[in-house]
């Protein structure tokens, strides 16, 4: 038992190394939604000032200390206004990578000023150590946690109990309804980095005793400390000391206790991603906001243009190019394989993930060890490799179903650190010191052995490169890569659509893993022995900034991120020019490159590039008349009354923890009809909508249609089987067009469309019922049209036209006359009556629009804290003085005070 | 786009075809006037490996050998290529040498000679004086002639120096990758061999360690008063402070081609008294000839600095002087009459046995040894200490680890 304190006492010194800046990190993204990667590094410039003036300078302790604090604390306000705010309206993952180059400049800028050697720093703390009943503890450290503890508690209190604190929060949770009160993000920004790079300084300070002052090391200890922020939902102070303390005690007691390879290095991390995936959810809530993301390209392919690309590249690889150009073009392919995993995974799906290089290496390994223990020749192990690695990826993104955006960054990166500690590092596994022998490389006969005669395998890779980018564009172009654009917009209208995001997200995941194979085992089988024991994490975060710099949306961008890695045809222009250069300056260089790439060009390179060829190719060709497509829309088509269908909902309940939000709502919508579902704010009407449509778990009740149960089915199926709805956030897929929204909801869900788009995407057509809603409400002149560039009143009617062409049965719609015009709304009711009259929808309505309602509706049920209060014609819900009294107003103070006329239903 | 955007993309479509020129160009070209021709490769300046003392020791005897004359009247031309801790550098270091036709690589210093080597075996292009780092096939590769065992080789020596140290029971502290931890059982062969306990091995991550004071505590754990490193700087700084701060009377020992006297100043006074395994004498053991013309050579280089006189520097300046001894004609082998080339050289190592390296090492370049290094027939090794800041002799018995391995 002594022992167990003894080692848990430990962890506390690292604990609170953790906190310190871990709580830095928390503050910097709650002041500017930004995940600063470069957190350690400006630990290491404190760490690094400090030593410097008090050390080497001699200045006193005090100002020695209030100096580098200081310094660093102006960095980080420096930082937030040259690069933070310039991407301040850029996707959050390219402000990220910004500061992933930020962390690469800073390190190679200590190496070159103080040094490659790590230093050892004497402790501004008393070192000696507290002895308790055998139990040793050293001071310093009792005296970190404190520090730690009593800088929690601060944030904590400033947060709960200041004005700053509740700007701050309001700030985070929503920065333009911050602003419209006066409270600028900007300041808040800038203050928040110029804390959080202070507290930074701090913990270097207080860390470098401990370990030492390492450009190599410090860094890099921003691993484990984005796991214990996360566990904090990146806002929470209390739980993110709890989370740091736990990661260092850990790590501590599974060093001592568990002797199996890597297991200390990510235990901490594994079980808190375990608790962030429970803690997830499959869609996202109705708060969620969805992030900006990168621009994406078309995936049109010119042969005309490609084919002789390819040969006349062939022949430069294989007769004109110098062996060591060569080499640099292998590296070159393989990376740009890699990076092509995210042009799927990030590019269209929207799906964060850090585990690319992970997933490469493992296949690599598969690969190594078929070759080596099983005597397969190269190309089985190929193949077989990349088909065994599809099941290990999806057990990698089983998180991503759970979680997005930063939580799933985050996890995949600790699913990387694991890998690379259990697996990697394993010498069993990974064929120790020696690595595994790569063994004769040929090509189904064909010898590519790279050793003495790099070019054939470098055509190679290159033509893997070629035909994985030709099925990448394929899926961008076909179905399958409107499905992903429309998880990666928005899951939740993507799952109206009756777009499975499961199989969506599994799809991308997938193709993902087999092109990051391919880059993983072309990569390592160029050398003669596969040595894991590099594979780093940091490699893992190499592949997203490489990907973002070079355009992550873009075919095109995989190549130009790639030119950046080490080894690659970036390194070899770099050493042909300049004669042995020093890493230290390449690596500066290209930090400094990432983050002004990355401000510069937030959509990556490729897109400005393809916008300049667009241009020139404007130019060359003489302006013809744009040919008028074929009438894809057709005619306008009458609509054929769909099947007759009820939706019939029984004692629906609907809990939102300790809150009852529905209770007990019983309601019929029949073929035809259009009823109205009111009540004040609050009174459970979207709660209501949502759990029909299956975007929230009912805690009791019965959903029907036509009599089968939907209440078990997920929100896609139920879509599928004739449950549309509009959303009161519309929920467009804003960065597409009218029409592409549309085809989006022609999608008739085969599975098999994952497949066959891979080699022959279809076109996109719209079907009778899409090109209907269109003409129905007035939007197919519009449709070629930006979603964001239309009128409120339009984008309110293209939801509805969305939900309409998914050929549904039910409607559902969602206050679709909210922020409408008078004109427009009495637009909107004629379309509604007519979409139930002629369509034969059966239609539910929430509104609060009482005269829409009352003239559109054939009867009217009222909602009042979670309860029906009233059901009946808009007549006499009009009379009902129940109603009158929870929403309508107050009950008329006379018997003789009559309702206002209300227009018969003959009349409308 | 602004113009500055597109002059930018000209530059870089340009450049591709100005490296391939002059890359093309260097691929063609000779040594002037028929130098022989020689390459330096290592590390320096990277945070994972840093050796600039390999280059100095190298460039310092091939200035020396130079000055006198040269080889069978040819000047030595040396090309330096860094590798950057780059696997992918290291290759191209490796087909460099290659494309240059060097007659040899000297005092080859890096973690990825697994890239280099196989280039090496099939160009024929032997790696006189290569510096075994851990990997395995530094020390069974047909293109590698290292002189002694490197890390492997200290690693098993240094249970004899901790023994003379006073310490009875060894401890091995070794990074968590295989290279490090396949050394640690070599330390436990050490240390039996040595008559002492192996109290066993403390694995601490490369990456997101803050305190060491767990692995001390491990230390402890195991009752060892005597620990042998296979780790980084940044990790035998935090573990020698962390003992220190709890009062543990450890004896330490470290490979002292990775800790000189610029790693002892960064590491200040817990660095003092730390053992170190060389192969080598010390650069202040005057008493050694070899030594005083190292230091004569690096002097008169302009690398006076101690710092640069790590092992690794004697072994490199070393690995010349091989050339030029296989090139005389010593160790039973004739000398080298035509062209010194790859050929000629791996010729003659094929006849040299038992070859005086200026006092410092006995060399059969195709001598066996034990099993975990093969290709190393001898090796000896001393056991300094860092003494105010410096690297000094110590009394301690030098210890044969080709005997004690069998």
């Amino acid at each position: 038992m002594t022992t167990f304190i003894q080692f848990a006492l430990l962890g506390l010194g690292a604990g609170a190394a953790y906190t310190l800046l871990a709580q830095g990190l928390v503050l910097a993204y709650r002041g500017s939604g930004v995940l600063n990667f470069a957190q350690g590094a400006f630990a290491l410039i404190g760490g690094f000032l400090f030593f410097e003036l008090r050390q080497n300078q001699g200045l006193p302790l005090v100002p020695a200390l209030l100096l580098a604090v200081a310094a660093t604390a102006v960095l980080g306000g420096l930082v937030y206004d040259l690069i933070m705010r310039p991407l301040a309206k850029a996707a959050v993952i390219a402000r990220v990578i910004a500061t992933l180059g930020l962390m690469i400049l800073i390190q190679n800028a200590a190496v070159l000023i103080w040094g490659a050697n790590p230093q050892s720093v004497h402790s501004l703390l008393p070192t000696s150590t507290l002895s308790l009943g055998g139990v040793y503890v050293g001071i310093d450290r009792l005296i970190m946690f404190a520090i730690a503890a009593v800088l929690t508690a601060v944030l904590w209190a400033v947060n709960r109990f200041t004005t700053v604190g509740l700007a701050l929060r309001a700030a985070s949770d929503n920065p333009v309804a911050a602003a419209s009160l006066g409270w600028s993000p900007t300041t808040f920004g800038r203050l928040t980095w110029l804390l959080s790079s202070a507290v930074a300084a701090v913990a270097g300070i207080l860390i470098a005793p401990l370990s030492s002052l390492s450009a190599a090391d410090m860094p890099i200890l921003v691993v484990p400390v984005l796991a214990a922020a996360l566990f904090g939902a990146l806002k929470s102070f209390p739980i993110t000391f709890l989370a740091s303390v736990l990661i260092g005690v850990g790590q501590s007691l599974a060093g001592y206790y568990v002797h199996a390879q890597g297991v200390a290095e990510s235990l901490p991390f594994l079980l808190i991603i375990a608790v962030l995936v429970l803690r997830g959810r499959g869609l996202p809530g109705r708060g969620h906001v969805n992030d900006m993301l990168p621009e994406v390209g078309s995936g049109r392919v010119r042969p005309l243009l490609v084919i002789p690309l390819v040969v006349i590249a062939a022949f430069l690889i294989l007769r004109v190019f110098p062996i060591d150009l060569v080499d640099a073009l292998t590296v070159t392919m393989a990376w740009a394989l890699l990076l092509l995993s995210m042009t799927v995974l990030l590019g269209y799906a929207g799906q964060l993930s850090l585990a690319q290089f992970a997933v490469g290496g493992l296949a690599a390994l598969l690969a190594g060890k078929l070759v080596n223990d099983a005597g397969l020749p190269f190309s089985a192990a190929l193949i077989l490799s990349v088909v065994l690695i599809v099941p290990v990826a999806l057990l990698i993104s089983l998180p991503a179903l759970r979680t997005r955006g930063m939580d799933l960054a985050v996890i995949s990166l600790g699913v990387c650190v694991a890998v690379t500690a259990l697996v990697f590092t394993n010498g069993d596994l990974a064929g120790g010191a020696a690595g595994i022998p790569t063994g004769d490389r040929s090509f189904f006969g064909i010898d590519i052995d790279p050793l003495m005669d790099p070019s054939k395998y470098a055509l190679f890779v290159f033509l893997v490169f070629v035909v994985c980018a030709l099925v990448v564009a394929n899926v961008r172009r076909g179905t399958a890569g409107r499905r992903l654009l429309a998880i990666r917009t928005n899951e939740r209208a993507a799952a109206s659509l009756g777009i499975s995001v499961f199989a969506g997200k599994g799809f991308a995941f997938t193709l993902a893993s087999v092109v990051a194979a391919l880059g993983g085992v072309t990569l390592a089988f160029k050398d003669s022995a596969l040595i894991f024991e590099n594979y780093q994490p940091m490699s893992s975060l190499l592949v997203v900034a490489f990907a973002i710099v070079g355009g992550v949306g873009y075919l095109s961008g995989s190549i130009l991120g790639a030119t950046l890695a080490t080894g690659s045809i970036g390194s070899w222009i770099l050493m042909s020019i300049f004669d042995n250069p020093d890493p230290a300056w390449l690596g500066l260089v290209g930090g400094l490159g990432v983050v002004l790439l990355a401000v510069q060009n937030p959509n990556g390179l490729a897109g400005e590039n393809l916008k300049l060829l667009h241009a020139i190719a404007r130019r060359i060709r003489k302006s013809a008349p744009k040919p008028e497509s074929a009438d894809t829309l057709g005619r306008r088509v009458k609509p054929k009354p769909c099947p007759p269908t009820t939706l019939e909902v029984k004692g629906l309940t609907v809990r939102y923890g300790g809150v009852t939000a529905v209770s007990n709502v019983s309601l019929t919508v029949r073929p035809g009809e259009v009823l109205g579902l009111i009540g004040p704010n609050g009174a459970g009407k979207t709660s209501f909508i949502d759990a029909v449509t299956g975007f929230t778990a009912p805690a009791a009740g019965e959903i029907r249609l036509n009599g089968e149960r939907m209440d078990r089915r997920p929100a896609h199926l139920r879509a599928r089987a004739g449950i549309a709805r509009s959303f009161q956030s519309l929920e467009l897929f804003e960065t597409s067009s009218v029409q592409e929204n549309i085809f989006a909801a022609c999608d008739d869900g085969s599975l098999r469309t994952y497949l066959t788009d891979l080699f022959h995407p279809r076109t996109p057509v719209l079907t009778p019922e899409a090109a209907a809603a269109l003409d129905e409400l007035d939007l197919t002149r519009h449709r070629d049209e930006l979603v964001g560039s239309l009128s409120y009143g339009k984008r309110r009617l293209l939801a509805i036209a969305r939900a309409v062409a998914q050929n549904p049965k039910v409607l559902l719609l969602d206050e679709p006359a909210a922020g409408l015009s008078g004109q427009e709304v009495e637009e909107l009711r004629v379309v509604v009556r007519r979409l139930a009259d002629e369509w034969g929808f059966a239609i539910l309505v929430v509104e609060h629009d009482m005269s829409f309602v009352m003239q559109t509706c054939d009867h009217v049920t009222v909602l009042n804290f979670g309860e029906q209060i009233g059901y009946g014609t808009p007549e006499e819900i009009q009379a009902d003085p129940a109603v009158v009294e929870a929403y309508l107003g107050q009950v008329a103070e006379t018997a003789e005070e009559e309702p206002e006329p209300v227009p018969s239903k003959e009349s409308r | 786009m602004t113009r500055t955007h597109k002059a930018a993309l000209a530059l870089v479509a340009l450049l591709p075809v100005l490296g391939a020129c002059s890359s093309a160009g260097a691929a063609n070209s000779e040594g002037s006037d028929g130098a022989i021709k020689l390459m330096n490769i290592t590390a320096v300046n990277s945070p994972l490996q840093n050796y600039p003392d390999v280059k100095a020791g190298a460039e310092a005897a091939v200035k020396s050998i130079n000055a006198k004359g040269g080889l069978n009247g040819k000047k030595i031309e040396l090309t330096f290529c860094n590798t950057n801790s780059d696997p992918n550098q290291a290759l191209a270091c490796a087909r460099k040498a290659v494309s240059q036709k060097v007659a040899a690589v000297v005092g080859y210093t890096d973690t990825f000679s697994s890239q280099a080597l196989p280039v090496f075996e099939k160009a024929k292009i032997p790696a006189i004086g290569l510096m075994p780092r851990g990997n395995a096939i530094e020390l069974n590769s047909a293109a590698a002639y290292p002189f002694e065992g490197g890390s492997a080789g200290s690693s098993v020596a240094a249970a004899a120096g901790l023994k003379g140290e006073g310490a009875k029971v060894v401890v091995s502290v070794a990074a968590d990758v295989p290279s490090a931890v396949a050394n640690a059982d070599l330390v436990k062969k050490g240390a039996e061999a040595a008559g002492l306990k192996f109290g066993g091995s403390v694995k601490i991550p490369t990456s997101g360690v803050s305190d060491f004071a767990p692995y001390a505590r491990q230390i402890k754990a195991m009752g060892g008063d005597g620990v042998m490193f296979n780790a980084t700087v940044g990790q035998i700084q935090g573990v020698m402070k962390a003992t220190q701060a709890v009062g543990m009377k450890v004896h330490y020992a470290q490979h002292a081609t990775a800790f000189g006297v610029n790693e002892a100043k960064k590491t200040g006074a817990p660095a003092e008294g730390l053992l170190l395994v060389s192969a080598y004498q010390a650069y202040s053991d005057t008493s050694s000839e070899g030594i005083k013309a190292f230091n004569a050579d690096m002097d008169a280089a302009g690398s006076s600095d101690p710092g640069l006189k790590r092992p690794t520097a004697i072994n490199a300046w070393l690995s010349v002087y091989a050339v030029k001894v296989l090139a005389e004609g010593q160790g039973g082998a004739p000398a080298i009459k035509g062209d010194i080339s790859s050929a000629s050289l791996s010729d003659a190592m094929t006849k040299a046995k038992n070859v005086d390296l200026m006092g410092l090492a006995t060399w059969t370049p195709k001598g066996s040894g034990p099993a975990e290094m093969p290709r190393v027939a001898h090796a000896s090794y001393r056991f300094l200490v860092i003494k105010a800041g410096a690297v000094a002799p110590t009394d301690i018995a030098p210890v044969d680890i080709v005997k004690e391995l069998g």
